[in-house]
């Protein structure tokens, strides 16, 4: 009887103490860190011939610590060394799509880590030989990110060729070949890429970026409107407000606001377009010379 | 004619701690049993013979010389083949029971499926097992072990019987089987090797003895050598009342030592019995009996240990 | 023949002590718990829950085994003489080698008898999965050539076992020794790789790259046993190269055996 009663003491202690470290790790105060993974070779000799779980538990453990860090305490990831453990999970499995799509999910709208990004995609186009995604990534790297939009074609086409999904390359080819609306093909891309997207964390990423893109598309119809309407473009964005082409100017779900340029064209104080200008001014120049 | 065991000049070092001490367990060890005897092989704890049995069933190698069971070396699996053995703790498969173990040990010896089967259960009725026939050995008291054990060595009706320590680990009843298992098997004209450390084992059963003191064999002889070796010697047992005894005594100058039940014991040459039992019945005393003088085999270890003791100092 | 039988007889003995043994019950169990935990750990792949319930599956049978593996040679002759049990049995016309054989043979009967049990637990995990991905198709055979890939090392490692419980009558150390070989016989290939794409590499010694290229030919390559990847992502899998497993399994593990039963032959038993 006595034992009976200690022990259920304790397993009461216990059940309140799991409770209480639950809430205790939801309001922990120190950041979540992610850890930095030893070497590929000591990565594989570890596995003990399980390179490929290796890969999938590095895979998983950065997942999780970005739906943590980015859809629980919505704070920013540290995204250098979730790209350094991406890149050697698929040097332990280079066939490990999960980690490509992650990537591209982590990193499409990274600028500066574009290169990288397109350099581990490379990777996997080159194990992953039948698999479509992957260059429709870089292709969409290329297009969105870098403005690039004949390589951004060229990879479109390895891609149609591996998955001819008519409807979807015919809309984005077309595009890409008419220099048309530009924002519409980033709407199409990233349309693409979230309905595949089983990930939430990922796809509220995603998605936050198809609503920023949404709200320019928005803004460049009102543009086309205004011009066609009064004969030239707006001064600001504001002029189509008061002009009652839009109702209201949409928020920047980055927490920027819109603006428009010299060029006329819709840039936002937040991070979203920097490297649109850079690449902008790019071609700008190109095309004085 | 062929030995039933037979070593010539058997050595064996085991080599003992980190440095390889050597430890010598055996030294120039010659043995020779014979078919149909039933030799005794005495020596205290530690005398080797543990390991003269365990090279002899090929469990330990020999560090030089050689063994023979049957004149086949005993490195060869073959040599054992009409030997049966009891270990001193006799180990076995515990996940098995009799049963099975008795059908694995017998497809070893070769033995026909039909036979096993028929050998298993005179066996383990005869060792009063029957009813654990297949029962899991791990459940089994340490006495059934041994008396399993016992059953094990004779499945192969083997005509060497080598026998470590039989008597030590058993309860009165195991003692008594051994004994006229023992006895039986020497009048079918088997072969059988003992060990033993317990005396009164040797005197009522074996034919021949040998003593083995810190890895030698200090004596090997019959068993009527070992216990009789003064020809002509008697002793005799008489009633009488005291005070007539010691005058017996002083007349016919012997010694005498008092036995119970008023009796007493003396020493006599075989001559001198006709007159001394005329003289005892005179006196109104009775002859109770006559025995050959025995010497008590415990002197003998005693004494051959005492002489070895004696040599290492 | 009456020398087959012995084998035989002892195989199928240290078989039923194997079934009897309790640890390799509970491992067996836990191993069908962590193929049930298939559909929960592929659930969190974002593109290939099904490749991921494959690999899963097929590394936690490779896992289990060799567990298994080891704790099975501990029990196979080292604590057989640690505690005289086998002593009933060398006692009898029996040479070592027939002994030892005879209780590869257990081994062998065992390990098939792991290896496809939980085969058969990783196949129902797989496809309570597949439930989800109705479209993907798997290629079963490689599937099937993965398993015969795991029973191989697992053979080569229970020898590998045999040798160093012949060599020593402790059981710790050959327990402890055949992980060893393990652990190298997983890494020789890896870092054989590694040498050979970074030929130009400074950092390395020529004295640790004869070391490493040693250790690479001396130790059994288990790297060749591994057919999970070709399972995983339905590769086709390269011509020869199992025929070639096969052939370096039973030759190693036979070279393991004969050298464990010179061994043995002139060991003293406890």
């Amino acid at each position: 009887m006595k034992q009976l009663a200690c022990l259920g003491l304790l397993i009461g202690l216990l059940v309140w103490l799991q409770l209480d470290f639950a809430s205790l790790r939801s309001k922990r105060q120190e950041p979540l860190r992610f850890p930095s993974y030893p070497p590929s070779l000591a990565l594989e000799m570890m596995s003990l011939g399980n390179r490929e779980l290796a890969s999938t538990l590095i895979f998983y453990s950065s997942q999780f610590y970005f739906g943590e860090k980015y859809a629980w305490h919505r704070e920013a990831p540290e995204y250098q060394r979730l790209f350094v453990a991406l890149d050697k999970a698929t040097d332990l499995d280079p066939l490990n799509m999960d980690c490509y799509y992650f990537a591209q999910g982590l990193f499409s709208d990274i600028a500066p880590a574009i290169p990288v990004l397109n350099r581990l995609l490379e990777k996997g186009m080159r194990n992953r030989k039948q698999d479509w995604y992957l260059p429709f990534f870089i292709s969409a790297n290329y297009y969105f990110q870098l403005k690039d939009p004949i390589k951004a074609a060229e990879y479109l086409q390895r891609a149609a060729e591996l998955k001819p999904d008519t409807l979807l390359f015919a809309s984005l080819s077309a595009r890409l070949l008419y220099q048309g609306n530009q924002t519409k093909a980033a709407i199409t891309y990233l349309e693409a890429f979230i309905k595949e997207t089983r990930n939430p964390a990922i796809r509220q990423k995603l998605e936050l970026r198809l609503h920023a893109l949404e709200a320019i598309h928005f803004l460049e119809n009102g543009i086309a409107a205004f011009t066609k309407k009064r004969g030239r473009p707006p001064d600001s964005l504001n002029e189509m407000v008061t002009a009652g082409i839009i109702k209201q100017i949409p928020t920047d779900p980055y927490g920027g606001t819109f603006f428009l340029d010299e060029t006329g064209k819709v840039y936002t104080s937040s991070k979203l377009t920097e490297t649109w200008k850079k690449h902008d001014k790019r071609d700008q120049d190109q095309q004085s010379q | 004619m062929t030995n039933a065991i037979k070593t010539s000049s058997l050595n064996k070092y085991y080599k003992k701690g980190v440095r390889g001490r050597k430890v010598e367990a055996l030294s120039s060890l010659d043995l020779e049993v014979r078919q149909g005897e039933v030799f005794g092989f005495i020596g205290s704890n530690g005398a080797g013979k543990s390991t003269t049995i365990r090279i002899l069933m090929g469990l330990n190698r020999p560090s030089s010389g050689q063994a023979w069971l049957f004149d086949r070396p005993v490195e060869e699996p073959g040599a054992r083949e009409r030997v049966g053995y009891l270990s001193e703790h006799p180990h076995f498969y515990d996940f098995l029971s009799p049963m099975e173990l008795f059908g694995l040990l017998g497809t070893i010896r070769g033995m026909e499926a039909g036979i096993i089967r028929q050998r298993t259960g005179e066996l383990l009725d005869l060792v009063s097992l029957g009813e654990a026939a297949k029962r899991k050995i791990r459940g089994f008291s340490k006495g059934m072990v041994q008396r399993l054990g016992i059953a094990a060595a004779l499945l192969g009706d083997p005509d060497l019987l080598i026998l470590d320590e039989p008597m030590s680990g058993l309860d009165p009843l195991g003692r008594h089987l051994v004994t006229t298992l023992i006895r039986d098997l020497q009048n079918r004209g088997k072969t059988i090797f003992f060990s033993t450390h317990i005396i009164p084992d040797i005197e009522t059963l074996c034919d021949r003895v040998g003593i083995l003191v810190n890895g030698t064999m200090k004596y090997v002889g019959s068993i009527g050598q070992a216990l009789y070796p003064a020809a002509g010697k008697l002793e005799l047992t008489f009633r009488a009342e005291p005070p007539r005894a010691a005058e017996l005594a002083a007349a016919q100058q012997i010694h005498y030592r008092w036995q119970k039940e008023g009796a007493f014991r003396t020493e006599i040459n075989e001559g001198q019995l006709p007159s001394l039992t005329e003289k005892i019945i005179a006196l109104g005393g009775s002859v109770v009996s006559v025995e050959l003088k025995k010497r008590s085999l415990e002197e003998l270890y005693l004494t051959i240990n005492d002489d070895q003791q004696a040599g290492n100092g | 023949m009456h020398k087959l039988a012995g084998i035989g007889a002892i195989g199928i003995a240290t078989f039923k002590g194997g079934l009897r043994d309790r640890l390799i019950l509970s491992l067996l169990l836990a191993g069908f718990f962590f193929l049930i935990s298939t559909v929960v750990f592929s659930s969190f792949s974002m593109r290939q829950p099904l490749e991921v319930a494959i690999n899963y599956s097929l590394a936690t049978v490779q896992l289990l085994t060799i567990l298994i593996t080891l704790f099975l040679g501990l029990n196979l002759l080292s604590r057989e003489i640690e505690t005289r049990a086998g002593h009933g049995v060398l006692s009898q016309p029996l040479s070592r080698t027939s002994y030892l054989l005879g209780k590869f043979a257990g081994l062998v009967l065992l390990c098939c008898l792991v290896v496809f049990s939980l085969a058969f637990c990783a196949i129902a995990g797989v496809l309570l999965v597949k439930l989800g991905e109705p479209d993907q198709a798997i290629y079963w055979a490689n599937f099937g050539v993965s398993v015969l890939g795991i029973l191989l090392m697992s053979l080569l490692l229970g020898a590998a076992s045999l040798l160093f419980s012949a060599l020593a009558t402790s059981a710790v150390l050959p327990f402890l020794a055949t992980i060893a070989v393990w652990f190298i016989g997983q890494s020789t290939q890896p870092v054989k790789n590694y040498l050979d794409a970074n030929l130009a590499d400074q950092t390395i010694t020529p004295l640790l790259k004869a070391i490493i290229t040693g250790a690479y030919y001396f130790f059994p390559n288990l790297s060749l046993f591994d057919f999970k990847v070709y399972a995983i992502y339905s590769l086709p899998i390269p011509a020869g190269q199992v025929w070639y497993a096969l052939a370096y399994g039973f030759v190693y593990t036979a070279v393991l055996l004969c050298l464990a039963t010179r061994l043995f032959k002139a060991q003293d038993m406890l």
